[in-house]
């Protein structure tokens, strides 16, 4: 997605943060205009949600992947919320800068990050589901966590890479662009020039392989039923 | 594993993460249960949008201003001479303006309040 030309997005960024550090007055006098609120409601449309949470569903899976346990909930709630503290000013959007689209990507990209990094901070609070599984993976956190050469969040990284690259099995192409990042690529551009794939190639195999994320964050975020 | 290798693998899988993710919000293929969740979270987001807008309209409704009564001399007159009237004031006031011009739809009784309103305007005439 093309970021806006100017830095709408950053400046809500700003405000956000001051508020969710203790300025709720703002907040609280937050005042939308009615063109504002024209914007917003001729913006706000299913297909817009659909597509915030295929984005926020995958931010979720790399939460998943920093030892976090998660659900489809925790992806819904990230839309929800940046939609709804939008509406509220919690987060700013401002209409004439960025699409409310791009301004919601980016409020859900922050705020997965912070997840990501609280999940990486404290692994023992995502653990512990009562499974045989769980308590396996607890032993062997536990085992890990106070090695800071082998810090937790690698391990489970390291596992659901595994998962993808099995569930590529023989697909050359897809497990070519998994070599390639391997080897240091980080772009699209970086991997076509490494692995000399056409960009046809490419976009096909990164269907494939968005299907396997697809399948894994499925199994991932299974919807469970909450106490 | 060594550490390196795990310290791709990290990155790795952010990668593909966001540029899977950046496809779902371009292109998304929505589960029949997502598709329903989508639809609610925007209906929800309506009522509210619509709450808001009615909390903001006056609390209290302003009295109703009642019409001034059409004074008995005007009512006295016939058709045809409150049609005299009209273009003496008219003509006496030639900058007057009116919103209706058609005169022959014009009811007995509205070209009455015209008059009065032209009359009471210091034959200034009604604007707009």
């Amino acid at each position: 997605m093309k970021p806006p030309k100017d830095t709408g997005a950053e400046t809500g960024q700003d405000i956000e943060i001051e508020n969710e550090t203790g300025d709720v007055a703002a907040a609280e006098q937050y005042a939308p205009s009615e063109d504002w609120i024209q914007q917003y409601k001729k913006q706000c449309t299913p297909t817009l949600i659909k597509g915030l949470n295929g984005w926020a569903r995958t931010r979720v899976l790399a939460v998943a992947a920093a030892g976090k346990k998660v659900d489809d909930y925790d992806a819904r709630g990230l839309v929800a919320d940046a939609l709804g503290d939008t509406w509220l000013g919690i987060t700013r959007w401002d209409p004439s800068k960025c699409s409310l689209r791009y301004h919601l990507y980016r409020t859900i990209e922050r705020r997965s990050e912070k997840h990501r990094k609280h999940a990486e901070d404290f692994p023992h609070d995502s653990l512990g589901d009562g499974t045989p599984e769980s308590h396996a993976a607890e032993c062997d956190a536990s085992e890990l966590v106070g090695d800071h050469e082998r810090p937790i969040k690698r391990v489970f990284a390291s596992e659901t890479l595994a998962q993808i690259r099995e569930l590529a099995g023989d697909d050359k192409a897809t497990l070519r662009i998994l070599d390639a990042y391997d080897a240091g690529c980080e772009t699209k551009e970086d991997v076509l020039t490494h692995t000399k794939m056409r960009k046809a190639t490419y976009h096909k195999a990164y269907i494939r392989l968005r299907r396997i994320i697809r399948n894994l964050t499925d199994a991932t975020l299974a919807l469970k039923a909450r106490a | 594993m060594t550490k390196n290798q795990q310290e791709k693998d990290l990155r790795i899988l952010d990668i593909i993460t966001r540029e899977v993710g950046k496809m779902e919000l371009e292109d998304p293929k929505p589960s029949p249960d997502d598709k329903r969740w989508a639809e609610s979270v925007v209906a929800d987001m309506h009522a509210r949008i619509a709450e808001y807008r009615k909390s903001r309209l006056p609390k209290t409704v302003p009295p109703i201003k009642k019409r001034e009564p059409i004074s008995k001399a005007l009512l006295a007159l016939p058709r045809a001479a409150l049609e005299t009237l009209f273009v003496a004031l008219c003509q006496e006031s030639p900058d007057v303006q009116l919103a209706f011009r058609n005169l022959d739809e014009l009811s007995d009784n509205d070209l009455r309040r015209t008059i009065q309103a032209m009359q009471k305007a210091g034959r200034k005439g009604p604007r707009g």
